[in-house]
């Protein structure tokens, strides 16, 4: 969290992040480099670094896409979730040196502007077989320019979260992209089980992982309407011992997504979703008051949703009852940053 | 409950997710290495095409302009008295024919060029016998006429035949570039012939060799524009074979793409 933006908040973790995140690619790169000097000392060099710059960009791309569900399965994966913009950048940073190699080397120094000829050069485009892949590849990579020009707290401030957060699922798009890009392209001409295979597996964990931390939510949410009874407007969710201390329940009630929070023997509730990055704000805690998001610390106070001073983000609050030790919430939300009493757990 | 809670702009991470982060970084490690090699053995590999990048040569010969600029190089007479020529294929530099720079040097020399003697500046490019010569820069390309005479040579007529194979650009696949064929270098062929560089054919002959020839229209005329479209697919010309020197050309009179996979859809020609 910070007031004033600046270009990068570095921390130690940041740093310790980033110089692991560089190593892994310098070891990816130096590895590709020499295996394929030893063993096609025939390559030219501009090959060798589409083919190199190409697979790593996708490698890691494919990482980063896994990192999310990874996250949500394990909170202990969260680490590498937190400095997920700097691999971000410099996967496009990495896919932007892949592709304008290919354009110097395919499109340029011709009739046409290169640019162009991308698009131009073939033209099946009503052909899956022979569609021009390229054009894939470019598109992909405009999706991950505009996510890395726009992977800075400034941006996600006046995009808005919403806006900006769809703009960043775009990604899913790239990848579909970069997967009909592979497929099309290097693979018709290496033929190669493995790179078939290599895409594919990338593809089916990707899915799975998805697939898997849709299933604990909806296990969470089917669990939660099976005990849900309704009263003058109010829910109950779940005894107040359930909830562990300084953690919270996650309720799904009415279309709002509800974290319950245990505090001080007070329950109150927040809406679920971090004005950050909607993030689960209650797969968090309460650290020093504050209910703190799991994914970038983003801070709030349970009674009135409100960032400590001087930060400004607020988020719905709801009311709060219990009665025979069991929590009641009223999904009706009052306005960001709205002090509601919390309930108080009888002893 | 886990009662470590992991705050990303604290200093330290506690131990536990420390811990998991390392099996994921030393995992990594281990991975990363591993999907490098996969993906490099994986490779079918280059051929040993050749573009002497850095070594500028003096070429001399008889300047052929149409329609396929080429040097004709003679190699000497036989015992019948019949002189013998290596064509090599005239480029320009990129994804150009050699055709604009040789007319701004017959501006600049004042002379008609075909079929002329001459010395030129460039840089090889070879492959399976297959000789090309991109042209230098206007500044070095002339080097000034010898004294060679043109002899006029007759092409030999091989029949009419059924060609199966690919359709390429000779600059690239003759060296410039290690691939320069199939659909990843689709693209970069079609500017190619686009920029007048002669369409070139790689056909697979019968017995799994591979056999090369230019390729022309009936009346032995470029035919880049209708050819583009067939680029890097597998395709079935029809057409007359001549010999030129070291040359084949085969003047088309059909062509269409295969399906998948050699000699599916293949019917002989009429």
């Amino acid at each position: 969290m910070s007031v004033n933006y600046t270009t990068v908040q570095w921390n130690r973790q940041k740093r310790r992040y980033d110089r692991i995140m560089l190593g892994i690619m310098v070891l990816y790169l130096l590895t590709f480099t020499f295996l394929q000097l030893v063993f096609y000392p025939l390559t030219s060099p501009e090959t060798l670094i589409i083919r190199a710059t190409g697979t790593l960009a996708f490698i890691m791309l494919q990482f980063i896409l896994c990192i999310g569900p990874l996250a949500r399965l394990d909170h202990r994966f969260l680490p590498l979730l937190y400095n997920r913009r700097h691999l971000g950048v410099t996967t496009f940073l990495i896919g932007a040196v892949h592709g304008v190699f290919n354009v110097i080397q395919f499109h340029s120094l011709g009739y046409v502007d290169p640019i162009f000829s991308v698009f131009a050069s073939n033209t099946h485009y009503a052909s899956l077989q022979d569609f021009p892949f390229q054009v894939l590849g470019f598109f992909a990579l405009v999706i991950l320019f505009l996510m890395a020009a726009t992977s800075h707290d400034f941006w996600l401030k006046n995009l808005s979260p919403r806006w900006w957060k769809s703009l960043h699922m775009l990604v899913y798009l790239a990848y579909g992209l970069l997967v009909f890009h592979v497929m099309l392209g290097v693979v018709q001409l290496e033929q190669s089980p493995m790179w078939i295979g290599f895409v594919g597996f990338g593809l089916l964990t990707l899915v799975s992982l998805h697939l898997m931390a849709a299933g604990v939510e909806k296990k969470r949410l089917l669990e939660q309407m099976d005990k849900a009874a309704v009263g003058e407007g109010f829910y109950q969710v779940c005894s107040a011992e359930d909830i562990p201390e300084n953690r919270a329940k996650m309720v799904y009630l009415e279309g709002q997504n509800i974290a319950v929070f245990r505090y001080d023997g007070k329950v109150s509730a927040v809406n679920n979703i971090c004005r950050h990055q909607h993030g689960p704000i209650g797969e968090g805690k309460i650290v020093d008051g504050c209910i703190t998001c799991p994914w970038h610390g983003y801070q709030y106070l349970p009674q009135n949703g409100q960032s400590p001073p001087p930060f400004t983000e607020k988020l719905e609050t709801y009311d709060v009852k219990i009665v025979d030790g069991m929590v009641w919430v009223n999904p009706s939300p009052y306005p960001e940053g709205t002090e509601r009493p919390a309930a108080i757990i009888q002893a | 409950m886990n009662e470590e809670f992991y705050i990303g702009w604290q200093d330290k991470a506690p131990k536990s997710y420390g811990q998991s982060v390392k099996y994921v970084v030393w995992t990594l490690v281990v991975l990363v290495p591993l999907i490098a090699g996969l993906l490099v053995l994986s490779q079918r590999g280059f051929i040993p095409s050749k573009y002497e990048i850095a070594h500028l040569r003096t070429l001399e010969g008889i300047l052929i302009t149409e329609p396929i600029p080429c040097l004709k190089i003679p190699l000497g007479i036989d015992e019948k008295g019949i002189e013998h020529f290596q064509r090599i294929l005239l480029i320009g530099m990129g994804k150009k024919s050699a055709n604009p720079a040789l007319e701004v040097l017959a501006k600049k020399t004042g002379k008609p060029l075909m079929g002329k003697g001459i010395r030129l500046k460039g840089k090889l490019i070879y492959y399976d016998g297959v000789v090309a010569f991109e042209l230098g820069s206007e500044k070095e390309l002339f080097q000034g006429f010898s004294t060679l005479k043109d002899v006029a040579s007759t092409p030999v007529q091989l029949g009419k035949v059924t060609l199966r194979g690919e359709i390429l650009d000779p600059k690239c696949y003759l060296g410039v570039m290690r691939p320069g064929e199939g659909k990843p270098h689709r693209s970069c062929a079609i500017r190619c012939l686009a920029g007048g560089i002669p369409a070139f054919f790689k056909a697979k002959t019968s017995n799994g060799e591979q056999q090369y020839c230019f390729v022309l229209d009936q009346d032995g005329l470029p035919i880049n524009d209708k050819l583009a479209p067939y680029v890097a697919d597998e395709v079935q010309i029809c057409g007359v074979v001549e010999q030129w020197d070291n040359w084949y050309v085969v003047k088309a009179d059909e062509y269409k793409q295969l399906m998948p996979h050699w000699g599916k859809g293949m019917v002989m020609c009429k």
